[in-house]
């Protein structure tokens, strides 16, 4: 037995080991999951309470309940505190655990919130590690807690998680990703611009898959706070250094995204439209494919960006004022009296997104960095020329171009 | 010589037992005596083969009584030897006028007949195992070697038991300094028995203490016959029906007998599932509970619920609750092994009731922690020759996981695959062929190529012949 | 210590790690905040710098193929001055160590292991790391052999993943030439670690034509560090600053996918094991300059004179993110002067001065 001692002494890395488990084996022996110390939160909101000069923080936690199915159970906890972390802390204590934000995936902010900057604002969620720089900022008219009072239940009771009613907007309805990351970003960069969606909420009476508040616990004295539905137009809330400066709807965004390079899809309504085969018809076109180029030339010191824009598109929808096109012929076809005119539309529709970004004084579509890296001295040459160097959208010469081609 | 006082010598020499059997058959001019071990001896073949054709002789002549039952095995021994060769089945005949010994080879005791190892079972292929008689053994490894190539040594190991230890080899295709090497280990061996294989195996692995396995075995003939042509050297022990093969590296246990009896590409696939099951065997415990508690950021969210509701109500901390599972897996596992087999079905049922059922619905154990474990428990006999070794790194990685989380996983992970590095048994490194990598015993690894294109013996293991067919083509 | 020989494959796979593993972390994110987008340029500098370490090696080794660095300064600088050069490359080591480790804890610290202290990442660490730096040259070659494809794999998903959240261009043109002057020197410390190849010349056994697989392996490594670094420069920019852990960042900022979820765990794994790789070298390379300054001492005196001073410089001197950084950019750009000034005039000394004997001095 001695001499398999001493052998065994040889081995350092077996007492090692021992220490090891001797020292944290016995420590993990009476530690729980962390699970059970830290609180899920999936959604954060924040309100402002002018009047007490306070901030409150709403968030959408998931309880745990011992059942042996999936059930996906949440809860909204306010808390009240003089920063964002203050109220995190309190947060914290009333729920009996430590606030966990590995998981959130959506901020969402009060409008009144954002007269404020931002970047202060989201600065302590910023610095956290936890967060991932993919999580989703949105805006919306209600209270922050409201608005995750009606996702609790749409989270609770449906398969449908507010996260994902985002990510959709993102992907379908407009090209920013609407991240922490993609607001630093703009607010960091060289315009100093990000996008931020806008949901509102709204009283709902109506039945099927809604988000209703509360569970639907209905009390006749209070419906106030109850059956609200979260509700989104593809609006969203242009910012600049930080703070709000313009708030856009579905359809003046559609338009900015017409001039974005990074966004392939939409749809193009040519309206009162005669021809042939169509009387005063409503026709609905869609994207099926966009190729945005960026020419840069100078002409006496003024920048020329001509936007080129090629299109295919498909006919989805025909609103004949005699209804429905009989004839195949007439379905399917696509002179170039339509060519013509969904050019034109095109045209009219990116210029109004220019006159947008002009009169706001936000280069959405980052045209600075394209000057910039095109030729630096020369456009560094123009600014120094501007009386007002944030205004160099409105002395940029945009010249369109647009090719469509019909599927 | 006093053949009665001889017997009555020898006798007191066996401690008098009760199957020592002594003949003596009287004739005119002295006596011829038989001495024996019952338990040892072929009694039809004594009595028709020696006891009849001596007491049919006239005179006690000790060239007549030689000629006489010369038709057996007969060998002429010194007194010194005469025990011994009782011992090992011999008959000893003694004549009064005579001075000499005559040992007649009549060795024969109950033993099985070869039949499929349950330890190897075998979809297509052959289906004869080793069975716990040397000679037999040695008919099957040279029924599978009809040429002048199969080398057969014998070595005895154990003051007590005298075990026969036969090491077989192919010469021009293993290295002499293997079969050295081993021959220098068994003669060193100081030990008292020999009853199994497995006693030979710490004398024979370079490191003995170590966890690892450094000593291949195999119940098969057809296996060892492979491992032998690959240059291995095989250590058949007498009364057991395990075969050693050095040298031994990792990878052989993930090679299986079936691998070479079907298709390759299906073989192939099949090794990268072992690989597969035997990380997520050693590592998959530590993992689960590394997450659990030091990681749970990681974790997607739907998994997150699923955890948090099953573990919800249980009373036992994550650790307490896994390891107080495989423990019971383990209890599971030894019943399985010592209880007869018409009691086996009960308590499987019991098992899997009380784990999978009723403890997840007393709310004592979680459904997730029951799934890891098991799944843990069933990849870990993809590879059952590495079961033991694979089972205590399973505690290991548990251990580690729970007390350093992640880092001390990866950590442990980097740990054992050095010291498996670091091992070198009779000149093959443990890890190949991947550490070092040798790029042409890669046809026999993870990948598994037809055997037409295998025209190499691996390199990893210092063959003297390299090439497996015709010798030209070096 | 066993001292075995090792292969050019392995000789390429130490080279890979060693020139891999501390650039990846802190360092684009660092590297944007003088250089912008001409990083590259800054990159390009400092490979240039280190390939030029490796080939002064190889001419050297060419022309000595069985003598050891050590005999080699002897016969030309004297004992004394030998010994001041060796413990000089023990103290970079040891920074070297030090940043590594320091900037590895607080990356830990900060996303997988909120509550623990110092003392588990010591206790995690040091004794695989000391078991691999003891184990012997050929043991380590090995295992990192072993581990190559592994990781060779994880750090093309992990670039092949950040790709995909990699953005618009940003700002071309910011910096100047002052400023990636400047940035290559405070950066400087980074690189240098060839030199470790100096300490086990003798042990290298590379047949005559398999020097391709050295910078094969070496020149692989180094534009794995500028793709991570550019894919992070693409994928964060403006706001690098707020991302100090490259490879991490660049992964965590894509979506999940489907059930999967973080799928930056790969990334961490990653980490870890390459941090165990790195430290366990250091180590290795700290163990060997001791045993050129104290010849004849054993090993144990080496390993614990190490453990003790990071020990102590880890829990008194060196221990939050502030520091380290200052670490970092202050102080050990000034021990790099050994690998990039001194260390290229000692080899080209022993290159085109008189041939030294084989036993000399």
């Amino acid at each position: 037995m001695t001499s398999f001692l001493k052998s065994l002494a040889k081995v350092p890395m077996f007492w090692v080991f021992m220490a090891i488990c001797l020292i944290y084996g016995t420590t993990s022996l009476g530690m729980p999951a962390e699970i059970d110390r830290y609180a899920i939160v999936t959604a954060v909101g924040i309100d402002m309470l002018p009047e007490e000069e306070q901030y409150e923080i709403s968030l959408l936690t998931f309880i745990p309940i011992a059942e042996q199915g999936f059930a996906e159970t949440y809860k909204v906890v306010s808390s009240k505190g003089r920063s964002i972390s203050e109220a995190i802390d309190f947060a914290g204590l009333h729920l009996g655990r430590e606030i966990g934000l590995s998981h959130v995936k959506t901020v969402v902010l009060n409008q009144e919130i954002l007269n404020e900057n931002l970047s202060k604002i989201l600065d302590y969620l910023s610095r956290s590690e936890h967060l991932v720089s993919s999580t989703k900022l949105v805006t919306t008219d209600a209270s922050a807690k409201e608005f995750l009072q009606a996702a609790q239940s749409l989270d609770s009771g449906s398969a449908i998680k507010i996260s994902e009613l985002i990510n959709f907007n993102d992907e379908y309805i407009y090209a920013t990703d609407s991240s922490f990351e993609s607001f630093f970003k703009g607010y960091f960069g060289p315009t100093r611009v990000s996008v931020m969606p806008f949901l509102t909420l709204k009283s709902s009476k109506s039945e099927g898959l809604t988000a209703v508040g509360d569970q639907g616990e209905q009390n006749s004295g209070e419906q106030s706070a109850q059956s609200k539905e979260i509700v989104n137009n593809g609006d969203a809330i242009i910012f600049k250094d930080g703070k709000q400066k313009v708030m856009i709807d579905g359809i003046d965004m559609k338009k900015l995204n017409l001039v974005h390079g990074n966004f392939n899809i939409g749809t193009i309504v040519l309206e009162n439209y005669s021809d042939d085969h169509f009387d005063n018809a409503t026709l609905t076109f869609e994207i099926v494919e966009k190729v945005m180029r960026y020419r840069v030339d100078y002409q006496n010191g003024i920048p020329v960006v001509g936007l080129s824009s090629r299109l295919v598109v498909t006919l989805s929808e025909a609103e004949n004022q005699q209804g429905m096109v009989a004839k195949n012929i007439e379905f399917d076809s696509v002179d170039q009296k339509m060519l013509e005119a969904i050019k034109q539309k095109v045209k009219n529709l990116m210029g109004e997104a220019i006159v947008l970004m002009r009169d706001n004084q936000v280069d959405i579509c980052d045209f600075y960095t394209l000057l910039h890296n095109h030729n630096k001295r020369e456009f560094s040459h123009f600014l120094s020329l501007l009386d007002d160097q944030n205004d160099y959208l409105n002395r940029i010469v945009f010249k369109v171009s647009v090719d469509v081609f019909v599927k | 010589m006093n053949v009665e006082s001889l017997f009555e010598n020898v006798l007191k020499t066996l401690n008098e037992s009760l199957d020592v059997a002594s003949r003596l058959i009287e004739k005119k001019d002295g006596k011829i005596g038989m001495i024996f071990l019952k338990s040892m001896t072929d009694n039809l073949l004594f009595s028709k083969a020696v006891f009849e054709p001596l007491s049919k002789l006239d005179s006690i002549e000790f060239e007549k009584v030689k000629q006489c039952i010369e038709p057996n095995d007969v060998e002429l021994v010194g007194k010194d030897e005469i025990v011994e060769k009782i011992i090992n089945g011999a008959v000893i005949v003694v004549t009064s006028k005579s001075e000499q010994f005559l040992a007649v080879d009549l060795l024969k005791f109950a033993t099985r007949v070869p039949s499929e190892p349950p330890t190897s079972p075998v979809l297509m292929g052959p289906r004869e195992g080793f069975v716990e008689d040397l000679k037999t053994n040695l008919t099957l490894l040279r029924r599978r070697f009809r040429s002048q190539s199969l080398v057969l040594e014998q070595a005895s190991v154990g003051k007590i038991t005298k075990t026969q230890v036969v090491i077989a080899y192919l010469d021009g295709v293993a290295d002499k300094n293997v079969v050295k090497k081993i021959r220098k280990k068994l003669e060193k061996a100081d030990i008292d028995g020999v009853v199994d294989s497995y006693y030979l195996v710490s004398f024979l692995s370079d490191r003995p203490r170590s966890i690892l396995k450094q000593v291949g075995c195999s119940e098969k003939p057809d296996i060892v016959a492979a491992k032998m042509l690959e240059g291995r050297v095989a250590v058949i022990v007498d009364n057991s029906p395990i075969v050693l093969t050095v040298p031994f590296v990792f990878f052989e246990d993930i090679q299986n007998s079936n691998d070479y009896y079907t298709n390759y590409a299906f073989s192939t696939f099949m090794r990268v599932i072992r690989v597969f099951a035997f990380v997520m065997a050693v590592l998959g415990p530590g993992v689960y509970i590394a997450l659990q508690l030091f990681h749970y950021n990681i974790l997607p969210i739907k998994y997150l619920i699923t955890i948090a509701d099953s573990t919800q109500q249980i009373p036992f901390t994550p650790f307490i609750e896994i390891l107080f599972i495989s423990l019971l897996f383990q209890i599971l596992y030894e019943v399985s092994l010592r209880l007869p087999s018409y009691l086996g079905m009960a308590t499987s049922i019991v098992g899997a009731l009380i784990l999978g059922d009723t403890g997840v619905k007393a709310g004592l154990i979680s459904p997730p922690s029951v799934i890891v474990v098991a799944i843990a428990k069933i990849a870990l006999y993809t590879i059952p020759e590495q079961s033991a070794q694979i089972t205590i790194a399973q505690f290991v990685f548990l251990m580690l996981g729970s007390s350093l989380g992640l880092l001390g996983v990866v950590g442990g992970a980097i740990y054992m695959i050095t010291y498996a590095n670091s091992l070198e048994n009779f000149g093959a490194p443990y890890l190949a062929p991947f550490s070092p990598f040798v790029l042409s015993d890669n046809k026999d690894a993870l990948l598994k190529v037809p055997l037409a294109n295998m025209n190499k013996r691996p390199l990893s293991l210092n063959n003297k012949n390299v090439y497996r067919c015709n010798d030209d083509e070096k | 210590m066993r001292n075995n020989s090792v292969s050019a494959w392995q000789v390429g796979i130490l080279l890979f790690v060693l020139l891999l593993t501390n650039k990846i972390l802190m360092l684009p994110s660092l590297l944007y905040e003088d250089a912008k987008l001409e990083v590259w340029i800054v990159l390009l500098v400092l490979f240039a710098f280190e390939m030029g370490l490796i080939v002064l090696f190889w001419r050297l080794k060419v022309k000595y193929p069985n003598q050891t660095f050590m005999s080699l300064m002897q016969a030309f600088f004297g004992k004394w001055v030998t010994k001041i050069f060796f413990v000089l490359v023990m103290l970079f080591c040891l920074g070297k160590a030090l940043l590594l480790y320091n900037v590895t804890y607080i990356f830990f610290k900060s996303v997988i292991y909120k509550d623990a202290n110092n003392l588990l990442y010591l206790i995690a660490f040091f004794p695989v790391v000391v078991h691999l730096a003891v184990s012997g040259l050929r043991v380590v070659g090995r295992t990192m052999q072993m581990f190559f494809p592994a990781l060779v794999v994880t750090i093309l998903f992990c670039i092949g993943v950040g790709l995909l959240g990699a953005g618009e261009t940003p700002l071309a043109f910011q910096s100047t030439g002052l400023a990636l002057t400047r940035s290559v020197f405070r950066h400087i410390s980074a690189f240098g670690d060839s030199i470790f190849l100096f300490l086990i010349m003798d042990k290298v056994k590379i047949e005559k034509g398999k020097w391709k697989v050295v910078f094969l392996f070496s020149t692989f490594s180094l534009v794995l560090v500028g793709a991570i670094c550019m894919v992070f420069v693409f994928s964060y920019s403006y706001t690098s600053f707020m991302h100090p852990f490259a490879l991490f960042e660049i992964m965590s900022y894509v979506k999940e996918y489907g059930g999967l979820g973080r799928i930056d765990i790969v990334a961490i794994v990653l980490i870890i094991a390459l941090t165990y790789f790195q430290l366990a070298l250091y180590l290795r390379m700290f163990v060997l300059s001791f045993d050129n300054v104290f010849v004849g001492l054993r090993v144990f005196y080496s390993v614990a004179t190490f453990v003790f001073l990071f020990v102590m410089l880890v829990t008194f001197v060196i221990l939050n993110v502030s520091k380290t950084i200052l670490f970092g950019e202050k102080v050990l750009p000034y021990f790099a002067v050994l690998p990039f000034a001194l260390l290229p005039v000692v080899v080209l000394v022993l290159l085109f001065g008189r041939r030294v004997k084989e036993g000399e001095p």
